[in-house]
């Protein structure tokens, strides 16, 4: 049969990672929908509202249902025009994620702030299942937190869309158990997703309990959840890499270096560049054993190299998405050059080389083979998450910069409640945690030595990490509020105990 | 053998101008440059010691703690009394805490001078084994209150701590004798007993002239209000440099560059850096005095029948406006002032003493409105906006059902604890909008910046091009009010603004029908 390269692909993410992160579509929003209907165990699904939220331009008012126009009292009163443009602005409430396709429900993602938005599953399932295992697995009541807030509907938005919303159906959700990746397992001592498990348990005690008197969700929150929980999606997939390679992995996770320099023309940005591309290349190098298992599976083992190269000439060996004879002709050229080339220096064997050639076409960065891999799909959802800047799809020389608000979830999870640290004990447990790189600790050069990556020097300042990119990253969490500033260089981040 | 040479010459004050004056200073140069503040001038510390207290003075290196310590001693010697001048000399805190421990068991008063950082650590790690420590800690974090209520929130018995972070020492009085101590005759003599003359004799006859001077205090005075501490060793390192340019001799052929007004603009250090941030005389700009200035340059460059002489001028015109901030007499009726006394006006204007907090915080709530709304000059309620997504990017629309009436908003002005308000000036670089909720207070601290964003706006750009931060700072306050309101689920006016047009609905929801409301 013959080898259909975006199965391969898939089928190798599934393998090294545990689930599918082959998505070019994949959006932060995605995940709040996934996890909170995991959290809860249910979806709501509100034809009215979908309906409602329509593009005007598409489904303009006239052609609404009468039904529509009675929610409105003297609904007479208000002009097909007047209701066009109320709805544009209700629209965009729920579509501030820019992911609310209203025509095509089943692809939509509302930017959910309570139950009623949380409506369906389709994009970012798998991925979203890890994130919620992982919440899961915390010894923490952050699920019921969760629950807590999503299920009142007291804020603002769930109030302008009650009339459409309230009388939607549940529809129950089976939440199937989180199956460790065949290439390795994820959980486990020494392992990141587990620093992720300890991480959600210190974050859910900054989230806001409700209590009777307290009756009102609280937004942050369920943004400093999915934050984070984009984050780790991040995170453990730089590393899987490291965590299910043969040869046994590094002792430090793949350093992230957070440019907080404020510009782009010195060592510390150029390292954050540098780490950047470490984690793309690792990333790959995760989905090329998973490619490898795979095609083991498929029984490619036992193929030759003139067996690959005379169904390549046969044109039996990939089965393609093209209609033209001419494309057809041209991707199998493609794939022939790429398999010739391929190499295995350890292992010449016919099928390492096989391997090396279909990982190589699948991350080709021309795309011709319309693969979208999980180095890409981690890619593009770290720039809509707010881990990496510049945004956009055509940005180039991106660095790690995050967000503030992205910032914040990951400080809450590693300092306590009530509790304070210094800044440098902070960039130590970033480090040590998280593979997160900001200056000021006593490992950040071996830890960046350890992956290959050399600090340059700077003509203008003696040690731009330490000084420069470190004090920025001192502003940062300084202007979130947590860290106050010492005669003696000191600098000591506490978090407040919550107030209520 | 000669009588020893005083040790108060130039070479003294060149160092004073490098900032880096060293730890050590001869007994002479301590006195000569110590200036009275509150602390000793008005007994504050005296009063402590004969009431058997013990002070903590802490802040940052430069604050004239030590320097206190010298002060007092010879008054109240050891070993009745107890002194720590340096705690960074100590490697091991226990050390040190055991010497206290054992000082405040034998009821002897005294002064330790600890920077906040050691203290910070020390409290925070040792609290456990000395329980003195818990004391100074909740003293420490309660320098500064809000209101009335927090004043139990520390006990000032037997120890007072004084965190000279706090201090504004840039007031008439401090600046006044800085000026008198560093520009007395003592400097104008040679070693020989000659007059000196050059570039330091003319900037200390300058600096000793009444409008001069009393134009370097409201310049300094105006510095002060700034959000930047400000140490007694910045102002003499300023001082000393406006005279020595950090010259160890008079030159006695000198050219502008090393005349004090051109020198308060070129050394380094803490004032000089705020005042080229924010008094550099290209910014502050008066149609009048500029024009004034301009013409006087021009004239003066343009007798020499140069070419090229637009930079020439341009250099001349900032020499001229740099004098004219002290010697302000080129032009009748203007004086310096009306250069720099609407430098962030709506925050001073706030914090004006003689404004009632009444109409400050409507001025705020005001403000804050008209930033979301811009055509709201609503004083009476706050309105509480909610913004909300998942990805990286600011809102396309923020949402609101609820308004704050300000009966339940308080303005609130930090100020000294009062246990320790006669030790020192304090002046205010914040003040906050408080909500009470019903178990908790939420507060947000309007500082220079955030007034000056939302004084600035005024509702003329829009929406989508103003800065996050600031921003972010209103949202958070907001949510946290909105989490503490009480609502009805079914029944309530949502404002939906749509950011990128900044065009407003206003729906009420009732009874799961809805109510248009058309602006």
């Amino acid at each position: 049969m013959p080898m259909r390269l975006n199965d391969v692909n898939s089928d190798a993410s599934e393998a090294a990672f545990g689930f599918k992160a082959t998505s070019a579509s994949l959006k932060p929003v995605h995940l709040s929908q996934v996890v909170f209907s995991n959290v809860l165990g249910s979806t709501h699904q509100s034809q009215d509202l979908f309906k409602f939220v329509e593009k005007p331009g598409k489904t303009p008012s006239s052609d609404l249902d009468e039904k529509y126009h009675g929610l409105f009292e003297s609904s007479r009163d208000l002009s097909d025009e007047q209701m066009d443009n109320l709805r544009y602005r209700m629209r965009k409430v729920l579509d501030n994620d820019n992911a609310l396709y209203a025509s095509s429900p089943r692809h939509s993602a509302m930017t959910s702030m309570s139950d009623w938005f949380v409506a369906y599953r389709r994009l970012g399932v798998t991925p979203s299942q890890f994130i919620y295992t992982v919440l899961d697995e915390s010894d923490s009541d952050i699920n019921q937190k969760l629950t807590d807030q999503l299920q009142d509907h007291h804020d603002a938005i769930s109030l302008l869309f009650r009339p459409l919303a309230k009388d939607g159906e549940k529809g129950n959700v089976t939440v199937s158990p989180w199956e460790e990746p065949v290439l390795g397992e994820a959980f486990g001592d020494g392992k990141i997703a587990d620093e992720f498990v300890e991480g959600f348990e210190t974050l859910s005690k900054h989230l806001k309990d409700s209590n009777g008197d307290y009756d009102l969700n609280y937004a942050r929150d369920l943004r400093r959840t999915i934050k984070f929980g984009g984050f780790l999606l991040y995170v453990y997939m730089a590393n899987r890499h490291n965590e299910i390679r043969d040869d046994g992995g590094k002792d430090e996770p793949v350093p992230i270096v957070l440019n907080y320099t404020g510009n782009r023309n010195n060592p510390v940005a150029d390292a954050s560049l540098e780490s950047f591309r470490v984690v793309g290349s690792e990333i790959q190098l995760a989905t090329r054993l998973g490619v490898k298992h795979v095609l083991d599976l498929q029984g490619y083992k036992d193929y030759s190299e003139e067996d690959v190269l005379r169904e390549l000439e046969n044109h039996n060996f990939l089965e393609l998405n093209r209609n033209k004879e001419n494309k057809i002709e041209q991707d199998y050229e493609k794939f022939e050059q790429v398999f010739r080339a391929s190499r295995d220096p350890e292992n010449d064997t016919t099928f390492h080389r096989l391997v090396d050639a279909v990982s190589n076409v699948i991350h080709d960065f021309s795309n011709r083979f319309d693969t979208y891999t999980p180095q890409s799909t981690a890619q593009t959802f770290a720039w809509r998450a707010g881990i990496l800047k510049p945004r956009g799809n055509r940005a180039n020389k991106r660095r790690y910069r995050p967000d503030p608000e992205m910032l914040e979830p990951v400080l809450l999870s590693v300092i306590e409640p009530g509790t304070s640290m210094s800044l440098q004990d902070l960039s130590e447990e970033l480090r040590e945690r998280y593979g997160i790189i900001v200056g000021g600790t006593e490992q950040d050069r071996s830890h960046l030595a350890e992956w290959d990556i050399r600090l340059g020097a700077s003509a203008s300042e003696s040690d731009p990490l330490n000084n420069q990119n470190y004090e920025g990253f001192k502003e940062a969490v300084s202007s979130l509020g947590y860290a106050e500033e010492y005669a003696d260089g000191v600098t000591i981040v506490s978090v407040p105990e919550e107030e209520i | 053998m000669g009588i020893e040479a005083s040790t108060l010459n130039l070479r003294f004050l060149s160092q004073l101008a490098q900032g880096g004056f060293a730890e050590q200073l001869t007994d002479e140069q301590r006195r000569e440059i110590h200036i009275t503040t509150r602390l000793d001038g008005e007994e504050y510390l005296q009063d402590a010691l004969e009431d058997g207290k013990q002070v903590v003075l802490t802040g940052n290196p430069g604050d004239g703690k030590t320097q206190y310590i010298l002060q007092m001693k010879p008054e109240y010697p050891e070993p009745d009394y107890f002194y720590l001048s340096d705690a960074s000399e100590y490697d091991d805190y226990t050390v040190l805490l055991d010497k206290w421990k054992d000082a405040l068991d034998a009821d002897r008063p005294g002064i330790l001078a600890i920077n906040d950082g050691p203290l910070y650590e020390m409290t925070t790690q040792h609290a456990d084994d000395y329980p003195f420590l818990e004391k100074v800690r909740s003293q420490f974090q309660n320098q500064i209150i809000y209101d009335e209520d927090q004043v139990d929130n520390a006990d000032f018995d037997s120890i007072v701590v004084i965190d000279l972070n706090n201090r504004n020492i840039l007031t008439r009085k401090v600046i006044g004798q800085a000026i008198e101590n560093l520009t007395s005759n003592k400097f104008l003599k040679e070693n020989n007993g000659d007059d000196i003359d050059g570039h330091i004799a003319y900037n200390i006859d300058k600096m000793r002239n009444d409008r001069v001077r009393e134009n370097i205090i409201r310049l300094l005075q105006s510095v002060g209000h700034l959000d930047a501490h400000v140490t007694v060793r910045d102002l003499l390192n300023f001082l000393a440099y406006c005279i020595t340019g950090a010259k160890e001799e008079s030159i006695s052929d000198f050219d502008e560059d090393l005349k004090y007004y051109n020198l308060a603009f070129s050394g380094s250090g803490k004032i000089f850096t705020l005042l080229n941030e924010y008094f550099h005389p290209r910014d502050l700009t008066h149609p009048f005095i500029d024009s004034k200035l301009w013409a006087d340059a021009e004239e003066e460059v343009s007798r020499r029948d140069e070419e090229d002489s637009e930079e020439e001028v341009d250099q001349r015109f900032i020499e001229k406006k740099r004098q004219f901030y002290f010697e302000d007499v080129a032009i009748r009726n203007y004086d310096a002032r009306d250069l720099y006394h609407e430098t962030n006006y709506s925050f001073h204007n706030q914090r004006n003493r003689d404004r009632s907090d009444e109409s400050v915080k409507e001025d705020v709530i005001e403000m804050i409105n008209s930033y979301f709304m811009p055509d709201s000059s609503k004083g009476s309620d706050l309105r509480v906006w909610l913004s909300h997504n998942y990805r990286s990017k600011s809102s396309l629309s923020l949402i609101s059902r609820t308004e704050i009436p300000k009966r339940e908003l308080n303005r609130r002005v930090p100020q000294l604890h009062p246990e320790i308000s006669d030790a020192m000036d304090y002046n205010h670089d914040h003040h906050v909008l408080e909500y009470e909720g019903r178990d908790s207070t939420v507060r947000l601290r309007i500082d220079p910046d955030l007034s000056e964003t939302l004084g600035a706006l005024n509702g003329n750009i829009p929406y989508i091009l103003r800065g996050r931060e600031e921003e972010q700072q209103l949202l958070e306050f907001m949510e946290e009010i909105e989490y503490r309101e009480s609502h009805d689920e079914d029944y309530g006016t949502v404002h939906i603004m749509d950011t990128e047009t900044g065009e407003l609905e206003i729906l009420t929801v009732n009874d799961d029908r809805y109510q248009m409301e058309r602006r």
